[in-house]
């Protein structure tokens, strides 16, 4: 079997484009008390003797203190705090289904988890986990989480399984975690999340930015517009640890959501892969197909942010180019919300395009992976629907 | 509709605030049958733009007030403080507040500037008497602005001081609902 | 086939016009050549201490690697690509090339002793003047720097630079700090005063993890992924403003394809116009930038089926950024006919040696 045949899962037709938003973020403080209430009293204290390292201003200032658009701070001066306001500005103006809730904030305030002690780290994400439930998931059943591993700290299967197993369980959709790390992710240490994933049959996800090791093969970066602009560099070391380490043959149940890391690039990599491939065989006897082929079985990508290329007329043939390589069906609806990049259902999937291709990356490719049924009569209007 | 109904006195001037309402360094966004207009009061001076971002629809008026930053070479980078840029609050694009044009593609690119004056409260009076100005409602302000003659008023002329440039057709437009009730926030 | 090899095939049947290759490969056989180019000092220090030379080409070129060198052009044994008789034979007279920019990756980075860095650099470059720029009039090179240390390899630059062989600076791709960086503008202020091209090279510092998620396992993995080093060094000389402050720079991308440009320079463009104030240098979009500044050599193509790869060609948005190469001994599958059918016709001489002719100044 291939885990490519989803077609069991329920996508509702009608008159509507159903909408999921697979990228959308709350960003609290681990000071906030929608987090604070999770930490346990020894690392509060912790926290306010000691701050985290990586909070606060950063080696290369963004443009704006959250990163974020300025319309999305609410009554308080804070953005991503109030689930209410989210769907006020998001969920409700597009009739969404469902919102996939990212935080790698975790990841960022925690530098990944490895420059702190274990059990502070391990406390936080957990913290944040319960803050996504708790908070957002219980204000609006429309959030769905992620559950965010430290990536290089050990027992990243066990918070997945208390997240699944516990109360909120089923609104846990998926795994999140730095697409960077210590150590490339097809080795060893990172099995155990695998095979978590593939047990609760949820996507295992990376979302920019890299925490963990320098930025790029060649150090580290020294402008916020600079790590942006190559945010592409982070799936092109991620991907190939995974397929030539023969992570597919072992777990080929396991799904890759690629979160805000670009997909107009994919196509041309394949092609990289591929060559690679036939040019260093000898190197992975272990490897049973192409290059390629795995990666259209076990990737899916976010739209956000729109690619956009030199000239409008362009962009048909690198929709075009990307479901001709056999990704139509991976492609995903993203806002980034609250982030100044944000883009809406209809800047990502205009008007213009086939309403079939709207359909797909608008809701239906997102409900197939995630299990999440769109619902009737929600979406945007669709031209041809009554 | 012909020439003679199209130019019908519809009042191409409004009345905005008093003078006092928008202080140096303060906003107001207006409604003005259905196109809201961000007023500025930049030291003194004040400047309209359409709460409309080229680039995407973005709510322009609401975005920040910087200045240029230039540099031609790295090492040398100089503020130029008598230039004012209004930045779109999603993408950050970069507007002059006078002329709309966008920092980045000054020959494509523009937001859609409006004249705004201050004007003595007996022209005012006048002229609203006239018709040729009117009164609107601001988002803020349960009532009809009185023109009393003791004040001086902001003047909104939306005659176009140049055309600004459309969002991209059909490709970026923010659904209905969005429009319609998007909250216009003041932000001094 | 392979079209590298001209199997079976006339040079003349796959192109009739001139042909520069803008990558070929010189490969210094043992530590021991460079002895006869060498300070006494450090030939003495090379021998008391029982080394063998820097690790870098046998990391970045594992020496049974298909990519290190194909079957056919490894020959009795030798070092592929170690004799100017080797190059000449399998590439200069059967592909009758009016030109062949010669590089020669010796991983001089991957010794850390900054003077003896400096002094094995002099040694390579005086061997390729001796062994190769003076015994065969076709061939250009680029000289090698100790690229970890700026000043010294700005004071390697403008003692080799001017001579009339040398027409590029080779910079290894992977390195510790970023090359837009401004440490390193000693090595932009040297290549520029001496019209030298900067050679952005496959290779470099090994010890640190070749990619941000740390040390690959595999060979396969880490050169697939290689493109990401190229990404975030481009990115950053633009970010950085290398081409503000020397805008006569001129940039050759070798052994790192082309397929990535658009797609990445479309994300630069993006990114620039609503984070320009950040680096306010930078006064036009990243990509144009680009266009002007840096060529990329065709070795390794990685194309896609015809109709996609056209679409890349296209989205270049220029028939100039494109240069022939069949990056010898190392081994790529792509077929220069494939290329060539897909290009305009007004590129393929362009392709195959006009553009290479104008960055070099050949
Ligand atoms: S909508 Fe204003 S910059 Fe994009």
């Amino acid at each position: 079997m291939t885990i490519t045949d989803l077609s069991a899962a329920p996508v509702a037709t009608g008159s509507k484009l159903g909408v999921i938003d697979v990228d959308f973020h709350p960003m609290p403080l681990p000071t906030d008390p929608q987090v604070a209430d999770h930490l346990p009293q020894q690392w509060k204290e912790y926290i306010s003797r000691y701050g985290l390292g990586a909070m606060g201003g950063g080696v290369y200032p963004s443009q704006r203190e959250f990163t974020h658009r300025l319309d999305a701070v609410d009554d308080n001066g804070r953005v991503g705090l109030d689930p209410h306001l989210a769907v006020e500005q998001v969920l409700a103006p597009f009739d969404m289904t469902a919102a996939v809730l990212t935080c790698p904030q975790t990841y960022i305030i925690t530098n990944g988890g490895a420059n702190m002690p274990h059990k502070l780290a391990t406390s936080l994400y957990r913290a944040y986990n319960n803050a996504l439930a708790e908070t957002w998931c219980a204000a609006d059943d429309r959030f769905r989480a992620s559950v965010t591993v430290a990536r290089d700290l050990p027992g990243g299967e066990r918070e997945i399984q208390r997240c699944k197993e516990g109360k909120f369980g089923d609104k846990f959709v998926q795994v999140l975690m730095s697409p960077s790390g210590q150590d490339p992710l097809g080795k060893r240490r990172y099995w155990p999340i695998f095979e978590a994933c593939e047990n609760y049959d949820i996507p295992l996800s990376f979302h920019v930015p890299g925490m963990g090791r320098q930025p790029t093969g060649a150090g580290r970066q020294n402008f916020y517009a600079e790590t942006h602009a190559a945010f592409g560099v982070l799936p092109l070391a991620l991907v190939p640890s995974l397929i030539f380490e023969g992570v597919f043959d072992r777990f080929p149940k396991l799904k890759i959501a690629m979160l805000e890391m670009g997909w107009d690039w994919v196509a041309p990599y394949s092609w990289r892969l591929d060559a690679t491939w036939e040019k260093l065989r000898h190197e992975l006897p272990h490897l049973q197909r192409k290059p390629s082929e795995y990666l259209k079985e076990h990737f899916w990508f976010s739209t956000q942010p729109l690619e956009e290329p030199e000239r409008p007329d362009m962009l048909e043939g690198v929709f075009g180019m990307f479901e001709d390589s056999g990704f139509a069906d991976r492609l995903m609806f993203s806002s980034d919300y609250p982030h100044w990049d944000y883009d809406s259902p209809y800047e990502s999937v205009p008007e213009s395009f086939p309403e079939d291709r709207r359909r797909r990356i608008l809701g239906e490719n997102a409900s197939k992976l995630y299990g999440i049924p769109l619902r009737e009569n929600s979406g945007l209007p669709s031209p041809t629907g009554e | 509709m012909n020439e003679a109904t199209a130019s019908v006195k519809k009042p191409q001037k409004f009345v905005v605030a008093r003078a006092e309402e928008i202080p140096p360094g303060s906003r107001l966004i207006v409604d003005v049958g259905g196109r809201e207009v961000g007023i500025f009061n930049i030291k003194g001076s004040y400047y309209g733009m359409l709460n409309r971002c080229p680039h995407v629809g973005g709510p322009l008026s609401q975005g920040q007030l910087v200045n240029s930053v230039t540099a031609t070479v790295p090492g040398k980078i100089t503020l130029d403080e008598s230039q004012d840029l209004l930045t779109c609050p999603w993408h950050n694009w970069e507007f002059d507040i006078k002329t709309g044009q966008s920092y980045w593609d000054p020959k494509h690119m523009r937001a859609r500037p409006f004249t705004v004056n201050v004007e003595a409260g007996t022209d005012v009076a006048e002229q609203v008497d006239g018709g040729s100005v009117g009164r609107i409602k601001g988002p803020y302000q349960a009532e009809t602005i009185e023109v009393s003659i003791e004040s001086d008023y902001v003047v909104l002329s939306m005659r176009p001081q140049r055309p600004g440039t459309a969002a991209k057709p059909g490709a970026c437009a923010p659904p209905p609902t969005a429009t319609t009730e998007m909250k216009v926030e003041v932000r001094p | 086939m392979t079209t590298p090899l001209l199997a079976g095939m006339k040079r003349s049947t796959l192109w009739t016009g001139t042909v520069i290759d803008c990558d070929v490969h010189a490969n210094v056989p043992s530590i021991e050549t460079l002895f006869d180019y060498m300070d006494p000092v450090w030939v003495q220090g090379t021998q008391e201490r029982g080394w063998h030379g820097p690790t870098g080409p046998r990391l970045s070129y594992p020496p049974g690697a298909a990519t290190t060198a194909r079957d056919e052009w490894r020959h009795d044994g030798l070092m592929p690509a170690s004799k100017l008789s080797m190059l000449q034979n399998d590439i200069l007279d059967p592909w009758q090339v009016d030109r062949a920019v010669l590089n020669c990756y010796y991983g001089i980075d991957s010794l850390r002793h900054p003077d003896w860095a400096a002094a094995l650099a002099s040694a390579v470059n005086n061997w390729i003047i001796a062994e190769w720029l003076d015994k065969d009039p076709r061939l250009v090179a680029s000289l090698v720097i100790p690229a970890r240390d700026p000043i010294a390899a700005a004071a390697e630059i403008d003692r080799v630079g001017s001579h009339p062989g040398f027409v590029q600076v080779m910079l290894p791709v992977r390195s510790e700090r970023l090359y837009g960086q401004r440490i390193f503008n000693p090595i932009y202020e040297a290549a520029t005063r001496n019209d030298l091209v900067i050679g952005l090279h496959w290779g470099g510092t090994t010890e640190d993890a070749p990619s941000p998620t740390g040390y690959a396992s595999w060979y396969a993995e880490q050169y697939a992924a290689e493109t990401q080093v190229y990404i975030a060094q481009l990115t950053s000389m633009v970010f950085e403003g290398t081409f503000q402050k020397f805008p006569a720079l001129r940039v050759a991308v070798m052994e790192g394809g082309f397929s990535w440009v658009p797609t990445w320079g479309w994300s630069m463009n993006k990114k620039w116009k609503g984070l320009r104030r950040e680096t306010p240098w930078v006064d036009r979009l990243p990509l144009e930038i680009i266009r002007d500044h840096v060529r990329f050599s065709v070795a390794p193509a990685d194309l896609g089926s015809p109709e996609h790869s056209q679409r890349i060609i296209e989205w270049l948005g220029s028939e100039d950024l494109l240069m022939f190469a069949t990056d010898y001994p190392h081994r790529h599958d792509d077929d220069i006919d494939e290329l060539l059918a897909i290009i305009p016709a007004t590129m393929k001489p362009k392709l195959m040696s006009e553009t290479a002719r104008a960055w070099y100044k050949l």
